[in-house]
């Protein structure tokens, strides 16, 4: 069983850069809006590159972006 | 539902359709059941018949700039083959054995699974593994599309 999950806040940068859609920011990082939605879902975690892909398209650092967690916490 | 998903959806409906018309083909409708075999043929056609359209459209309609494929569909594409592959090898290496047994033990105490009396037997269980392991890869793809990974 996994004791540490992946989250994000995809859907709070998302709104913080002028309400971009999914399909939008999918578009800009190369994947497609069910794969951004199954991430902001929590049901996928992300490759390494496009984490930093998605990281560098709202200019914060990765860490701002994803979260590795306790699950309980 | 992405366009990927779709196609495995349409794929499995394909797949049973054309699975349903070889095996009724092949080895007949059972005697002890009420025949529906041209209700089921018709059914079949109509199946692959909206399958068809579904993917025509979806190949039809592009938008701009549209990513076709992306790794999370590569990801799940492959555990479906993974599966699939390791089903496909279990059931040749069971054919082969069983092909080897009956040659080393003789054929008639293995009864119908005797391939070597029938090489047909072996044609008509390839092509139902093969069709076997289509399904469970598309499958496999459509569980974890909706469970996730």
């Amino acid at each position: 069983m996994k004791d540490y999950i992946i989250t994000n806040n995809i859907r709070t940068l998302r709104f913080h850069t002028g309400e971009i859609t999914q399909e939008e920011l999918a578009d800009k990082v190369g994947v497609t809006r069910q794969t951004i939605n199954a991430l902001e879902a929590g049901k996928y975690s992300p490759s390494l590159e496009l984490a930093f892909k998605i990281a560098l398209y709202f200019k914060v650092p990765l860490e701002e972006v994803f979260m590795y967690k306790k699950k309980d916490s | 539902m992405s366009k990927r998903e779709i196609y495995a959806y349409t794929s499995i409906a394909s797949t049973i359709c054309l699975l349903g018309f070889y095996v009724i083909t092949v080895f007949g409708w059972p005697e002890s059941i009420p025949d529906v075999t041209s209700q089921l043929s018709s059914l079949f056609i109509k199946v692959l018949f909206f399958a068809f359209i579904i993917e025509l459209l979806l190949g039809l309609l592009k938008r701009k700039n549209e990513v076709e494929k992306d790794e999370r569909d590569l990801l799940f594409e492959a555990k479906g083959f993974k599966n699939a592959y390791l089903f496909l090898t279990t059931m040749v290496i069971l054919i082969l054995s069983q092909i080897l047994i009956s040659t080393v033990i003789g054929s008639d105490k293995l009864g119908f699974f005797d391939f070597n009396g029938n090489p047909f037997h072996i044609f008509h269980s390839l092509v139902i593994i093969l069709s076997i392991s289509s399904l469970i890869n598309r499958g496999t793809q459509i569980f974890y599309y909706n469970r996730g990974y």
